[in-house]
């Protein structure tokens, strides 16, 4: 598979890993910094930089590779959505733009009908 | 939130407000969590330090609110539609029967069906061959009223 693309389609699952490896390593740095000294004073910097920062970065992989499924989840609707209305299972509302314009485009953006939500 | 949303033109379960809300938290995070290591290196004093300690831990906190928040939101936008779209189904359906000249109050029923129903009544959507007709030429068919969508009215 072409990897730019590839990326493109998945940057944020490729970033929730990047995030997650990050976040590994920055725990690892600061457990070290912290563990290389009995002075407390030198050793809170590690605890933030080290430790709060990886938890950032683990929320942060978390975010995204969970938002990755969210908008799958989305993208699926959608299709599924694009075929009840093409095959006229989905009723269109009254006064909407749908029944004179086409439905979608191939890039799926230009979509008329609104869908109301009950 | 209770309104339409436009099919195909929203790329994610987001709006723009929610992403912003999402950005501003997160870069209070960083900010928080900058701020917090510039405080604590600056300085070997410990009772100095707790205050940034507390500034950054706080940081995390807020842009962890702000990561579950947006979560919730797309989770339940997702559930909105999911419910908005397969509830469509069912009235496409109806539509679909009303679709063939029949006004959602006629009387209708088929061939092999003992009832006769509502046009848009559940149990006669997707059926062939529904034909409509009066109470009484159903009736008279030998047809009894259906009992859920109660054509005719509650009488």
């Amino acid at each position: 598979m072409d990897l730019v693309k590839y990326t493109r389609n998945q940057w944020d699952r490729i970033g929730a890993w990047l995030c997650v490896i990050g976040g590994a390593v920055a725990l690892l740095v600061g457990y070290l910094g912290v563990s290389d000294t009995l002075n407390t004073g030198e050793q809170l910097p590690y605890v933030v930089s080290g430790g709060m920062l990886g938890l950032f970065l683990l929320g942060l992989g978390a975010l995204l590779w969970l938002s990755a499924d969210l908008r799958d989840e989305w993208r699926k609707l959608d299709a599924i959505d694009r075929h009840l209305l093409d095959t006229n299972r989905l009723p269109a509302p009254e006064g909407s733009a749908a029944e004179a314009a086409p439905s979608s485009e191939p890039n799926g953006r230009a979509v008329g009908r609104e869908v109301s939500l009950r | 939130m209770n309104a339409a949303h436009p099919v195909g033109v929203a790329p994610s379960p987001w709006n723009a407000r929610q992403r912003l809300v999402l950005a501003f938290l997160l870069a209070v995070g960083v900010v928080g969590l900058a701020a917090g290591y510039d405080g604590t290196s600056g300085t070997l004093r410990v009772g100095h330090q707790v205050v940034w300690i507390d500034v950054a831990g706080a940081a995390l906190l807020v842009s962890g609110a702000g990561v579950v928040g947006f979560l919730t939101a797309g989770r339940r936008a997702i559930g909105r539609r999911r419910l908005a779209l397969f509830g469509n189904v069912v009235d496409g359906e109806a539509v679909a029967a009303v679709a063939t000249g029949l006004a959602a109050g006629d009387l209708v029923s088929a061939p092999t069906m003992t009832k006769y129903h509502r046009a848009d009544c559940s149990f006669v959507a997707g059926k062939t061959g529904v034909v409509a007709a009066s109470a009484a030429g159903h009736e008279q068919a030998g047809r009894r009223r259906c009992g859920v969508c109660l054509p005719g009215g509650d009488a």
